[in-house]
C-alpha cells in the first residue's frame, strides 16, 4: 500500500496547480497581524509534513512561516492545496485531509472547519458572499463521482452537491454562474462545466484545449482558459491552448495554440494584460492579440506557482520538493529581481490578503 | 519415485485425519530426550562468513511470540523498524540502509517483493518459523541483491526422531483481539511434518492519546505453513516447504486523515529441497515458487482497486565440500524468474547467478573466507562482488572478526516499469562495508562491540525531472556505526535472571547535504529483564528510539520515544507431557503517546491474554 500512497503523493507533486486569479483591490487599515500582505499556500510533503500557510508582508520584510499553526497551535492537515478569501474569512482547502479550515484573515484565527460532504477537495470560489463551490475529485479510483459540494457559508455545510465530469480543478464566479476547469485528477480531461447557481445545475460543458490548468476573467467579461496540452509522458502529447469564451453566449470566439510540445500554465491577469509560464519563461499578452508571444518577458524562472499584481511578479519555487521552497519576486516594470524569501515545503500559490 | 509421492500423499492424509481426531490421540510420544532441533543440512552457507554477527532465534521464543516479526525484532534487538501503525507496512533499516536494502530469505530463498523491493515485517509471523537468524552486514555474495544492511533468515528444520507434538493457543486481547494458533509437529525416523496455522482478528481501533480521535484500521489474517520432509536413505533427504498468508488490512488512520482505504495481501511460497549428503559433501537443489499478490482499495466500500501481482521461479542448487579438513569449498549456481503483473504491467526479468565459497581453518583459533559472486540480468549490468573475513580467536574469552564487502541492490519492477515514470535505464545501487567485530564470553557475561563503515553509490531516489517524478541513481550515502549487544545471566536456586541489552549508534549522512537520511535514528537500543522462577517466567522490555527526521532538508523531526512492555508465563503441567500455559502481555504500561513514522500514533496501553495447550 505504501507505494501506491507514495506514487500518488508523487503525482500529487508532479501536477501542476496554480493560483486563483483575483483583481487588484486595496484594503483599509490594519486590523490584525496578517492584514497588509500576501498568504502563500505551501502543499507539504506528502507524508511528511503538513501543509502550511505563510505570510509575506507587501514590503517583503520578512516571512512568517506557518501561521495557521502559530496561532493555533494546530497543523492545517495533508496536502494544503488552495486558499480562497471572502469577507473576513481566508479558507483552505486541504486536500488529502479532506477538509477546509477556516481561518480570520486578519488575525488567522481559526473560525471552523468544513469537514463533512468533501472528498479530495481541490479549489474554492464564493457566490454572492454567503455561498461557495468547491471542487472534488472524490474517490481518485473512480472516475464517475467527481463533484461540486455546494456550501453554506453561513453554517459551513455541505448542502448540494452537483456530478461533473472527471477532475474539476480550478473554479470561478462570474454573476450567477461558477465556471468549473476539468483538468482531469490523476487522468486527462479537456472541459469546462458552467454551472447556473440559482438552480445548481450544470447548464452546459464546453471542450477546450487539453488540460485545462488556469483561466482569467478579463475586463470584458470573457474567460480565458489556458490548457497545457498532455505531456509527453502520456504517450499522446497535445499542444498546449489559450481559448477565450465568451461568456454571455458561453460560445467560445477564439483558441490560439501552442507548438505541440509547449505546454504552457499559470494563466494570470494584470492591469489589462495576461501572464503566464512556459519553458521557464515568463511571456504576456494583451487580450486583443491575434497571436501568442514568441519571446518571454522574463527567463529563468522555475514557477510551481505563479501570481503577477501589485506591480511585481511573484514566483512560487517547489525546488526539489522536500527542502523549503521559495518565493522569488521581480519588479514587473524593470522585470528584475527584487528578493527571494524561504516559505513552506512545496508553495503553490500566492494570495493577496484581499476581497477580490 | 513413487516411494516418495506415496510418502507425500500419506502425509497429507496424515494430516487430514489428524485434524479429526485431534483432541483424543494416543500418547505415543518421543521419549528420546534431544536437542529439540537438529538441523540436517548439514554445512550451511553461513558457515561462510563467521566473521559476522549472527543473532539467533529459537523456536522456543518464536512459539511464544504472539507479535509480527516487526514488533519482535523491535523489542529483541537494537534494529530500527520504520512502522506505519499496528498492524500496517513495517519496513527494517540495518545499519542506516533502507528497507530494501535488507534481503529477507526463507528457507534459502529470497523473498523480498521484486516490486517494491522489501518485505513488510507485519506481514511475517514467527509461529511458522523453527529458527530465525538476524546476519548483520553485507552478505550480497551468498544472499544476492539488498543483502547490503544485514539479512534475515527465516529458516525451518527437521529432526529425524519420533515425536508428536500439539500445541493450541487462542488469545485475547484490547482493542477487540482474537487470535487462535495450533502447531502440530511429527516425526519418526523416516518422515517429519510440521503444520502450523495462525488466524487473527481485531478491530485496531485504539485512541489517538490526547485527541478523541481514534485509530480506524482493522485487520484480519490467516497464515498456513506446512513443511514435510522424508529421509530416503542414509544420504538423501526431500523436503517440502511452504507457507501461506493472507491478510485484509484496513489501513490506519493518521492525525490528519479518516483513512478510508484498504488493503489485501495475499502470498504464497512453496519449495521443494533434495539434499544429497555423503562424506562432507553436501549437495542441495532447490526449486521455489513465490506469488505474491496485493490489492489496494482507495475506498473500502468499493470494489475497484489496483493490484500488483509478482512471481518468482527459482532453481538454485549449492554444492558445498570439504577439499581438506581444514578447507571448506562451495560453489553454487541460481536461475531465477520474475513476472509482474497489474499496475506496472506484465514484465519479465531473468537472472542467472553463480557464486564461490571458500573457507579456510587455518587452526582451532583462526579462519578466514574469500567469497565470490557474478549475476547476469537484463536491462542492467549487476557488478562483482566479494566479501572476506576472518575470525581470530585471541584469548579464551575473546574473539576479533573482520570483514570486508562489496555488495548490490537491483531496481525493482516499480523503479523501472511504474507507468509513465519508471526509468528502464537504471543501474543497481552499489555497496561498501568493512567492519570489525569483538566478541567477549565469560562464565556469566557475553557481549560483544561492532564498528563499521557503509559507503553506497547509485542510491535511487525518486526525483521531479520534467513535470514528472522518476527514479534515478543519484545519491551517495556514507554512514557508520557502533552496535553492542550482550547479556548477563545469574541464577541462584531456581531463580533465574539474565539482561539482555541491545545498542546501536547509526550515521547514515546523505553525502552531498552531509545530513542525517530520513528515518535513521541516531541511537536505539532495547534492554530485556528476564526473571525465572521454576514455571514462572517474567519479561520486561525497554525500546528506546532516537528522534529521525521524516524529511532530509527539513528541520521537522518526529520526537524520541520510550516504551516498555511486560510479558509473564505460568505453566502448568497438567497429566503426562501435557501443558497449559497462560501468557499475559501488557504492551506501552505507561500509555505512552509515540509515533514512529510522522503523523501516525501507535498504540496505547494495551494487553493480551493467552492460553496454551500443549500435548
Amino acid at each position: 500500500m505504501n507505494f501506491k500512497k507514495i506514487s500518488i503523493a508523487i503525482l500529487a507533486s508532479a501536477s501542476l496547480f496554480f493560483t486563483s486569479c483575483s483583481s487588484d483591490d486595496d484594503t483599509s487599515g490594519p486590523i490584525g497581524d496578517y492584514d497588509n500582505g500576501m498568504f502563500v499556500v505551501n502543499e507539504g510533503s506528502f507524508g511528511n509534513t503538513p501543509g502550511t500557510v505563510s505570510f509575506i508582508p507587501y514590503d517583503l520584510s520578512e516571512v512568517k512561516k506557518d501561521i495557521y499553526k502559530t496561532v493555533n497551535n494546530e497543523d492545517l492537515g495533508s496536502l494544503a492545496q488552495s486558499m480562497t478569501i471572502s469577507n473576513d474569512k481566508a479558507y483552505i482547502v486541504v486536500n488529502d485531509s479532506h477538509v477546509i479550515k477556516i481561518a480570520n484573515r486578519f488575525t488567522f484565527e481559526k473560525e471552523g472547519e468544513i469537514e463533512e460532504g468533501l472528498d479530495n477537495p481541490r479549489f474554492m470560489t464564493t457566490v454572492a458572499g454567503n455561498k461557495a463551490y468547491v471542487t472534488n475529485w472524490g474517490d481518485t479510483s473512480d472516475e464517475n463521482d467527481d463533484f461540486i459540494a455546494v456550501v453554506d457559508l453561513n453554517s459551513n455545510t455541505v448542502t448540494s452537491t452537483i456530478d461533473v465530469e472527471l477532475g474539476p480543478e480550478k473554479i470561478y464566479t462570474l454573476g450567477n454562474r461558477v465556471f468549473v476547469l476539468h483538468q482531469g485528477a490523476w487522468g486527462q480531461n479537456d472541459k469546462v462545466s458552467v454551472i447556473n447557481t440559482l438552480d445548481n445545475t450544470v447548464e452546459k460543458v464546453i471542450t477546450v484545449g487539453d488540460i485545462p490548468n488556469s483561466a482569467v476573467l478579463d475586463i470584458n467579461g470573457n474567460l480565458w482558459v489556458m490548457g497545457a496540452g498532455k505531456a509527453a509522458w502520456t504517450g499522446d502529447e497535445t499542444a498546449g491552448s489559450l481559448t477565450k469564451i465568451n461568456t454571455t453566449t458561453l460560445e467560445i470566439e477564439k483558441t490560439m495554440d501552442f507548438a505541440s510540445d509547449e505546454h504552457p500554465g499559470h494563466l494570470n491577469f494584470y492591469n489589462n494584460k495576461m501572464y503566464y509560464a512556459l519553458n521557464g519563461g515568463l511571456y504576456s499578452l494583451e487580450t486583443s492579440s491575434e497571436s501568442l508571444p514568441t519571446q518571454a518577458i522574463l527567463d529563468g524562472i522555475n514557477a510551481y506557482g505563479l501570481k503577477v499584481g501589485k506591480d511585481k511578479i511573484f514566483v512560487t519555487d517547489a525546488k526539489d520538493y522536500i527542502s523549503f521552497g521559495s518565493v522569488v519576486v521581480y519588479d514587473l516594470n524593470t522585470l528584475t529581481e527584487e528578493k527571494s524569501l524561504e516559505v513552506g515545503i512545496i508553495p503553490n500559490s500566492v494570495t493577496f490578503n484581499q476581497i477580490n | 519415485m513413487r516411494i516418495k509421492k506415496q510418502r507425500l500423499f500419506l502425509s497429507v492424509a496424515f494430516l487430514l485425519h489428524f485434524m479429526y481426531t485431534f483432541g483424543q490421540n494416543d500418547q505415543k510420544k518421543d521419549t528420546i530426550h534431544q536437542l529439540e532441533e537438529i538441523s540436517i543440512s548439514g554445512i550451511k552457507l553461513r558457515d561462510f562468513s563467521t566473521g559476522l554477527k549472527v543473532y539467533n532465534f529459537k523456536k522456543a521464543e518464536l512459539d511464544k511470540n504472539t507479535k509480527s516479526l516487526g514488533n519482535f525484532l523491535q523489542e529483541n534487538t537494537s534494529i530500527y523498524l520504520k512502522s506505519y501503525s499496528n498492524s500496517m507496512l513495517s519496513s527494517i533499516s540495518f545499519r542506516g540502509t533502507s528497507s530494501s536494502q535488507t534481503s529477507v530469505v526463507w528457507n534459502g530463498i529470497p523473498i523480498n517483493s521484486f516490486m517494491n523491493g522489501q518485505t513488510d515485517f507485519n506481514t511475517v509471523f514467527t509461529n511458522s518459523l523453527d529458527n530465525i537468524s538476524i546476519r548483520e552486514g553485507g552478505g550480497s555474495v551468498i544472499y544476492g541483491s539488498g543483502a547490503i544492511g544485514g539479512t534475515i533468515l527465516l529458516d525451518n528444520s527437521f529432526a529425524f526422531y519420533d515425536k508428536f507434538k500439539n500445541e493450541i493457543s487462542t488469545s485475547i486481547g484490547s482493542f477487540d483481539t482474537y487470535r487462535g494458533k495450533y502447531n502440530l509437529d511429527y516425526a519418526n525416523e523416516k518422515f517429519a511434518i510440521k503444520f502450523s496455522a495462525n488466524a487473527f482478528k481485531s478491530e485496531n481501533d485504539y485512541k489517538f492519546l490526547g485527541t478523541d480521535k481514534k485509530n480506524n484500521g482493522s485487520y484480519e489474517g490467516l497464515n498456513i505453513g506446512l513443511n514435510l520432509a522424508t529421509k530416503l536413505n542414509d544420504h538423501n533427504t526431500l523436503k517440502f516447504y511452504s507457507l501461506g498468508t493472507l491478510l485484509d488490512r484496513n489501513l490506519s488512520s493518521t492525525l490528519f486523515n479518516k483513512a478510508k482505504d484498504k488493503q489485501k495481501d495475499e502470498n504464497l511460497k512453496s519449495l521443494v529441497e533434495w539434499n544429497y549428503k555423503k562424506s562432507g559433501l553436501n549437495s542441495n537443489l532447490k526449486v521455489a515458487y513465490i506469488q505474491d499478490l496485493y490489492q489496494y482499495f482507495p475506498n473500502r466500500e468499493k470494489e475497484n482497486h489496483d493490484f500488483g501481482k509478482g512471481r518468482t521461479f527459482v532453481t538454485k542448487y549449492d554444492l558445498i565440500g570439504k577439499l581438506s579438513e581444514k578447507i571448506k569449498t562451495g560453489f553454487g549456481l541460481e536461475y531465477t524468474k520474475n513476472w509482474s503483473q497489474g499496475t506496472v504491467d506484465s514484465h519479465r526479468r531473468n537472472t542467472v547467478a553463480s557464486y564461490a565459497l571458500f573457507r579456510h581453518l587455518v587452526t582451532k583459533k583462526f579462519d578466514y573466507g574469500v567469497n565470490v559472486r557474478k549475476e547476469w540480468t537484463t536491462p542492467y549490468d549487476v557488478p562483482f562482488v566479494f566479501g572476506v573475513d576472518f575470525s581470530y580467536k585471541i584469548l579464551p574469552f575473546y574473539t576479533i572478526t573482520s570483514s570486508a564487502s562489496t555488495n548490490y541492490r537491483t531496481p525493482t519492477f516499480n523503479d523501472l516499469y511504474w507507468p509513465n515514470q519508471g526509468n528502464p535505464d537504471l543501474k543497481p545501487e552499489e555497496s561498501k562495508q568493512i567492519e570489525i567485530g569483538n566478541y567477549f564470553k565469560f562464565k556469566n557475561l557475553e557481549f560483544n562491540v561492532i564498528g563499521y563503515l557503509i559507503d553506497s553509490k547509485n542510491m535511487i531516489q525518486w526525483k521531479p525531472t520534467g513535470n514528472v517524478w522518476k527514479p534515478i541513481n543519484v545519491a551517495k550515502m556514507e554512514g557508520y556505526g557502533v552496535q553492542f549487544s550482550g547479556n548477563y545471566t545469574y541464577k541462584y536456586n531456581n531463580h533465574k535472571f539474565k539482561l539482555t541489552s541491545n545498542f546501536s549508534y547509526t550515521i547514515s549522512e546523505d553525502a552531498e547535504l552531509k545530513k542525517q537520511i530520513m528515518y535513521v535514528p541516531k541511537f536505539k537500543t532495547s534492554e530485556i529483564l528476564t526473571y525465572s522462577y521454576k514455571s514462572f517466567s517474567f519479561n520486561y522490555y525497554f525500546i528506546w528510539t532516537d528522534s529521525v527526521k521524516n524529511l532530509t532538508n527539513s528541520n521537522q523531526e518526529i520526537d524520541p520515544y520510550n516504551i516498555s512492555n511486560i510479558a509473564m508465563y505460568y505453566d502448568f503441567k497438567l497429566k503426562k507431557k501435557q501443558k497449559l500455559s497462560i501468557g499475559l502481555e501488557v504492551n506501552n504500561i505507561y500509555n505512552t503517546p509515540y509515533t514512529v513514522v510522522y503523523n501516525r500514533p501507535m498504540p496505547n496501553r494495551n494487553y493480551q491474554l493467552t492460553l496454551t495447550y500443549k500435548l
